[in-house]
């Protein structure tokens, strides 16, 4: 097993190779930290702290904790270098930036001076709770497999003739591509029969002799989960704090990816030359879900909270378009082929549902003099715990009339079962505060959702920050610096060893939140 | 929408930044994460036993009402007070109307997210009738759905209509195979089932040795160069051996709405 250190943040995009696979779930489920910058800068923690906007998306019984007003307003600037090995090959570097949204939105403090020992609030706020901007590129030699197995595995497992598996709504969109290119096509060799082969090995399967394929894949993605919810809190005897808040999460993805391979051993009249798959897929969609949480307050000091959050149901959209260019030296011509020629013109489309995994969250805060006087606040030190629950994604047929394809989502949820498995998420972080100027810092580390060992997926956020608070005003800054590890699968085989590209990610986040007290 | 969503915040942000009033631009700003200190409390009153028994508070106005149970209620003093408003403004108060001018600038209900809230009964949003509490986001799928009608019958040359459910292009359940994440070495190949069997665990991500135009392939990666002998590890069996019975025999993913006609492939024209 691989010790290497993950960073992931945008390299949530890099799993997602495909479209309505288990990856996807985890994509749009494998949260990154997200807040206002005083958040961000102590680790995310906000399940027992409260008095903070990013309440709102953790534990909405903090939203309790106000008896004043704030409007909040937090951009951000997102940066990353990923870099790829594979297969033995130099690393590749892939960078890139982007803005981002941190916690923004209102909270309404509402006490009544007839009742000081209760209260209530109310919140809207917005937050980028993912983000897709990615990119990864990797290159190599294999002498092993090609990305063409995959489809020849697919339609000789189909058991359909070659012209019905390039129009059955069976076969993959790839494999029905590769069939039209001739980049699969039927072999016969003595002692083997007949054999559906990736023309990329037909000449070593045919004379048995070793191949030799360069390798490439970049990918690129965008977008990401920005959520507005609307909580309401209550406060009893400032002891019991309790909340719910009301999630809609906003999802928009779109991914470009080029594959190429091509022969690396300078050979004419081996059947193969070079063959590219261009793709570019979107998944758009909304969703809701509810989050409760509760904070209790023995004394003044201490502050221990609890908050659940219910899956989030999402309808989603999904669109594919890809292109297959082939050339294959003495094979055939050069050939390409788009998914409007085999769809009838049209670009497919697919709607479906999607069920994200539960969160449950508990965490301790101690307050150095929880007082009013703003002289004599001292500090605070506070930590999470958080679960999540990736095994439970769930995908269901979104589409009248065609019950079959609950068989396919069946097989999918099934997958996921087994490869993801729930993961525990630790974070930490405090604050000290000199009267009108605080200093914080935090850490957070995301665990591994994936079941199998061999598979890195955890993550690691070491943060910092700086604010100032006076006059009715507030202004935060922090920096977020990520190291994550990630592995994506350039092609998936049934029936044979699979290779993967090993991705170190680093890069951070700065943020600012300025807010005004009324 | 996302952006514009940002920019409306940020242009909320900037008009609340330049133009805001802040009630704490003098003296200590408060700090909810440690000390929220809400509103100043009223005065406690002294020497009524009774009054401090509940925690009362002394009202400069001394219309307060009593319930039946002889005890202070706030609430009916805050509708009497709001009655004397509306009645003296010449409007009727609430209960005999929808709209109401002075549900808002009720001074007692701006802290009250009960019944007589205007945020609650008044809102659009409260109707269980109202279709904003339905999920007819444009994504969800089960609306009812939208199909793309080719005009005159001619598919390809698409024109566009609604409430009609036709036959759409063929494609697949997915875009991509799931039948990659399956495992289909061990099982019959003839048909087409997903396999509720993930075969993960077996990879590899290194090459054997130099490439050498010569070398046998299967001496490579665990076959046997000196036979002709299946190597599953890097040659696993994929027959091509077709059903007669294509696309809709048992456990077949069946076709979800073929087109017809269909595409073949061209002719290859290499060796």
């Amino acid at each position: 097993m691989r010790k290497s250190i993950l960073f992931l943040f945008g390299s949530l995009a890099t799993l997602g190779a495909w479209s309505q696979v288990p990856e996807d779930a985890l994509r749009m489920s494998w949260s990154t930290p997200s807040g206002t910058a005083r958040n961000q800068a102590i680790g995310g923690v906000m399940t027992s702290l409260g008095g903070d906007i990013t309440a709102n998306f953790i534990n909405p019984a903090g939203i309790a904790l106000y008896k004043t007003s704030e409007i909040v307003f937090s951009p951000g600037y997102n940066f990353f270098n990923n870099k790829s090995t594979y297969r033995g090959s130099a690393e590749t570097n892939a960078k890139s930036s982007s803005f981002i949204l941190g916690t923004s939105g209102l909270v309404f403090g509402i006490s009544d001076r007839y009742k000081p020992n209760k209260s209530s609030a109310f919140s809207i706020a917005v937050n980028r709770s993912a983000d897709f901007n990615n990119k990864i590129a990797y290159s190599g030699t294999n002498n092993f497999s090609s990305f063409s197995e995959a489809y020849a595995a697919e339609v000789a497992g189909s058991g359909l003739s070659i012209d019905d598996a390039l129009n059955s709504s069976s076969i993959s969109f790839p494999s029905r591509m590769a069939l039209y290119t001739y980049l699969v096509d039927t072999l016969t060799t003595e002692g083997f029969g007949t054999e559906v082969v990736g023309t990329p090995m037909r000449y070593a399967l045919q004379h048995d002799t070793a191949f030799l394929l360069n390798q490439s894949n970049t990918i690129e993605t965008s977008g990401g989960i920005t959520e507005v919810a609307i909580s309401f809190a209550g406060n009893s005897n400032d002891k019991f704090y309790f909340g719910g808040s009301l999630g809609v999460p906003i999802l928009n993805y779109e991914r470009n990816s080029v594959y190429t391979e091509t022969d690396a051993t300078n050979q004419s009249n081996n059947y193969f030359n070079s063959a590219t798959l261009r793709e570019r897929y979107t998944s758009k969609g909304v969703g809701v879900n509810l989050k409760l949480g509760a904070i209790f307050k023995p004394v003044n000091f201490i502050r221990v909270g609890a908050a659940i959050h219910t899956p989030t149901l999402y309808g989603l959209k999904d669109s594919y378009d890809a292109t297959m260019e082939t050339d294959l030296d003495n094979y055939n011509e050069p050939t390409s082929v788009t998914i409007r020629e085999l769809n009838d013109g049209y670009t497919p489309e697919y709607k479906y549902d999607l069920t994200s995994p539960w969160r449950f969250l508990v965490g301790g805060s101690y307050v150095f003099h929880g007082v009013e006087d703003i002289k004599q606040q001292r500090g605070f030190i506070s930590a999470d715990l958080e679960y999540v629950t990736y095994s439970s994604n769930r995908f269901k047929n979104g589409e009248e009339n065609t019950i079959d394809n609950q068989e396919y989502y069946d097989a999918v949820n099934s997958v996921i079962k087994q490869i993801y498995k729930g993961a525990l998420n630790a974070k930490i972080g405090g604050e000290l505060k000199f009267n009108t100027i605080m200093a914080r810092a935090g850490f957070a580390y995301y665990g591994n959702p994936y079941e199998d060992k061999d598979l890195d997926g955890k993550r690691m956020y070491i943060s910092g920050g700086v604010g100032y608070r006076d006059k009715g005003f507030f202004i935060d800054l922090a920096y977020v610096h990520r190291l994550t590890d990630d592995v994506n699968f350039p092609y998936r085989l049934p029936d044979k060893a699979n290779t993967y590209a090993e991705t170190k990610g680093s890069g951070g986040n700065v943020i600012v939140t300025a807010g005004i007290k009324f | 929408m996302i952006p514009k969503f940002s920019g409306l915040l940020a242009g909320i942000a900037v008009v609340a930044l330049s133009s805001c009033s802040s009630v704490y631009k003098s003296g200590q700003t408060p700090d909810d994460v440690y000390y929220s200190p809400g509103k100043p409390v009223a005065a406690v009153a002294k020497g009524d036993n009774d009054t401090e028994d509940r925690g009362e508070y002394v009202e400069t106005n001394k219309r307060r009402s009593y319930n039946r149970n002889n005890e202070y209620d706030s609430y009916n003093y805050r509708d009497d007070q709001y009655m004397r408003m509306m009645i003296s403004s010449g409007r009727r108060p609430y209960g005999y109307g929808y709209y109401d001018d002075f549900a808002m600038m009720d001074p007692m209900m701006y802290n009250n997210w009960r019944w007589n809230s205007y945020m609650t009964w008044n809102s659009p949003w409260n109707s269980p009738y109202n279709s904003m509490w339905y999920w007819n986001s444009f994504y969800n799928p089960y609306c009812r759905p939208v199909y793309v009608i080719p005009s005159g019958g001619y598919i390809g040359k698409p024109g566009y209509g609604y409430g009609n459910v036709v036959a759409r292009p063929s494609r697949p359940a997915s875009a991509f195979g799931m039948s990659s994440y399956l495992n289909t070495s061990s099982n019959s190949n003839r048909t087409y089932k997903p396999y509720s069997y993930y075969r993960g665990g077996s990879y590899n991500n290194s090459n054997s040795r130099e490439y050498n135009s010569g070398t046998s392939r299967r001496s490579l990666f665990g076959g046997n160069s000196n036979n002709n002998n299946n190597s599953s590890y890097d040659r696993p069996s994929r027959s091509y051996s077709p059903s007669s019975n294509t696309g809709s025999s048992s456990g077949s993913r069946p076709s979800s709405g073929s087109s017809g006609g269909g595409v073949s492939r061209p002719a290859r024209t290499g060796n």
